[in-house]
């Protein structure tokens, strides 16, 4: 197990290296000096040669890069070019809203989705199957800010039974009210990808040899789908969680803007706004260092479900 | 009866019959029946066709299908609601809603075809030299996929579009690059299960340079899986490019843009609901239309997951 875990790790540190390589090169062919930006057009060159010198950004690229991934070994993410606050305090200050928003997400989108998808499949081609399917295959073409629009105008505006926009404060009773429409906004289109991926998995399942073989030896039908049909469809299921994660988080974005949300992606917008190009960096790097762990946490659930896999 | 005679011991003779008739279907090129008829039988295959054909023509055709123009202001009935000469209201300067999404659809099925060709071609490209050279070269370009493929679609497609500034150009080039990991993947993997087996050796054998083993022999057996990516991947092409112009990017306003018109329509969800609904109808239906062709070109081109 340990050996594995460390297989998987060594496989995620080139990944996430190669991603924070990316984002900089990205970022630093971006147009438009910050400096010039940051002080606005009547700004004196000599003023401009000096902000450019205090945030280092006369220095070769190849040192500001070093520069930057010691910073990171140190969990330094550098200052915000608009108003130099450091960036891991504004990072520290908006994750907890994001990750509260995602792991809410994925858990509704897990709890709506699988047994869906089970449901659908027990009653191929039938009234509920023919109703689950329909309702992914509009779920899987909904963008989740417009999802989210939609259950603002039923939710806050006609049946005013919940905020719009906001988070409340963090951690307190209070603030469920404000995230019940965003992360149901953003489970709803998870949970469509699931389902529609769960019902042809079962289906899969439930022609194999082994489960006719469950049924012809007499076992009683709930018996063969919990015991013999379920169990196997879910390892090609948890597969997939990393990549439905993956969706869960490029939509938060665009769901924290709708709901005006604090959080990462309204970070990100903010600082790609102001051209604030060393918090846009950092915040990516964040949400990628998010997708790895994710990776390696799938792949690790992966092994505990599917005893075939040895460490 | 004789199970020596060769049919099935159970009524053989209705055995025989079917597969001689099949052989029949499949040698005669008459009676053999096109995929795409089998297609069009399927009910949700054939409106998802259609559908997608209607918004392509309802765009293209926008013109001659509305009075004015997506840019004509009218102050005086600015935020009137649907109805009467304008279907779908007036937006908040007064412009007719529905001409707007008309004229916007050019923009997403623009982007949704050039960014799949664009990615498609760079993609392929690069799966089929890492696959045939292999080596550092082959290696060096694999790893790049897998970077560019842990990042978030969307947000990956932010960053190169906050980089590249606006415009339509920059737009598509920037999710074709987004898009072009899933293809390299795809023509890497199958290139690689082709380089070995015998055709290509033969192939090398009659003196045939890369570019013609590539071209004609291994790019001919791809061909079939890029198009069914292209089909479901048009979809995702649509979908980010409405996401990006609803956070602000992308082609600038007033160009009309289902993204953009939504953003645009959020200050007025409670007295003018229908500047965002009506955009985000057409959204839901233009990637549900490509969804659902790109399920029918896999149907068609990979028989193996027909349901």
């Amino acid at each position: 197990m340990l050996r594995y875990l460390a297989g998987r790790l060594l496989f995620a540190i080139p990944i996430f290296l190669g991603v924070v390589t990316i984002v900089f090169v990205i970022v630093r062919v971006l147009p438009g000096d910050p400096a010039s930006v940051a002080l606005g057009d009547y700004a004196s060159r000599d003023a401009v040669e000096a902000l450019r010198h205090r945030l280092g950004l006369d220095r070769p690229l190849v040192v500001q890069y070093a520069d930057y991934l010691a910073g990171l070994a140190r969990g330094d993410l550098g200052q915000s070019l608009v108003n130099g606050t450091p960036v891991r305090s504004e990072v520290a200050h908006s994750l907890p809203f994001t990750l509260q928003l995602t792991l809410l997400a994925l858990v509704l989108g897990i709890a709506l989705g699988i047994p869906g998808g089970v449901v659908s499949a027990l009653t191929r081609n039938r009234a509920p199957d023919g109703l689950t399917r329909v309702l992914s295959l509009v779920g899987l073409s909904v963008p989740a800010y417009y999802l989210g629009i939609l259950l603002i105008l039923l939710f806050a505006i006609q049946l005013r039974v919940l905020p719009a926009i906001g988070a409340g404060t963090l951690w307190t009773a209070d603030s469920v009210r404000y995230l019940i429409l965003p992360a149901g906004t953003l489970g709803l289109v998870m949970a469509a990808a699931v389902v529609r991926f769960t019902r042809s998995t079962v289906l899969n399942t439930l022609s194999q040899d082994f489960v006719r073989t469950a049924q012809a030896k007499g076992l009683r039908r709930p018996v063969v789908i919990a015991k013999h049909t379920l169990r196997a469809a879910l390892i090609p299921i948890i597969s997939l969680a990393g990549v439905w994660s993956i969706g869960l988080i490029g939509d938060s974005v665009t769901t924290e803007i709708v709901f005006a949300r604090p959080g990462l992606g309204s970070l990100m917008v903010g600082a790609m706004l102001q051209r604030d190009y060393t918090s846009l960096q950092s915040v990516m790097v964040v949400y990628t260092a998010f997708v790895i762990v994710i990776n390696l946490a799938s792949d690790l659930l992966y092994g505990v479900v599917d005893p075939r896999v040895r460490y | 009866m004789s199970v020596a005679a060769g049919g099935p011991p159970d009524g053989g003779l209705t055995g025989h019959g079917e597969i001689e008739a099949a052989e029949r279907r499949a040698l005669s090129p008459a009676g053999r029946r096109s995929p795409w008829a089998a297609v069009l039988r399927n009910r949700v295959s054939a409106v998802g066709i259609a559908l997608a054909l209607a918004i392509a023509a309802v765009s293209a055709g926008a013109p001659l299908l509305t009075p004015w123009s997506p840019y004509d202001q009218d102050a005086v009935h600015r935020l009137r609601p649907p109805g009467g000469a304008h279907l779908l209201g007036q937006d908040t300067f007064g412009r007719d809603v529905l001409t707007r999404i008309l004229y916007a659809g050019r923009v997403s099925l623009a982007v949704g075809v050039g960014a799949v060709a664009l990615g498609g071609v760079a993609g392929t490209a690069l799966g089929l030299a890492a696959g045939y050279y292999g080596g550092g070269v082959g290696t060096a370009i694999m790893r790049l996929v897998d970077v560019l493929m842990a990042f978030p679609s969307l947000l990956l497609g932010l960053v190169v579009l906050a980089v590249l500034g606006p415009g339509l150009g920059k737009l598509i080039v920037a999710i074709g690059l987004v898009l072009a990991p899933p293809f390299a993947r795809v023509t890497h993997g199958t290139t690689l299960s082709l380089v070995g087996q015998e055709f290509v050796d033969a192939a090398r054998a009659i003196g045939a340079g890369p570019w013609r083993i590539l071209g004609r022999h291994i790019l001919r057996n791809v061909l079939g899986e890029l198009v069914v990516l292209g089909g479901l991947l048009a979809a995702g092409a649509i979908r980010i490019e409405a996401s990006l112009s609803f956070i602000g990017l992308g082609v600038p306003p007033p160009v009309p843009t289902w993204g953009n018109m939504i953003r645009e329509g959020t200050p007025y969800l409670i007295d003018a609901p229908w500047l965002s609904i009506a955009p985000g109808a057409a959204i839901v239906l233009a990637v549900l239309a490509f969804n659902l062709v790109g399920d029918a070109l896999r149907d068609v081109i990979d028989p193996r997951l027909r349901s």
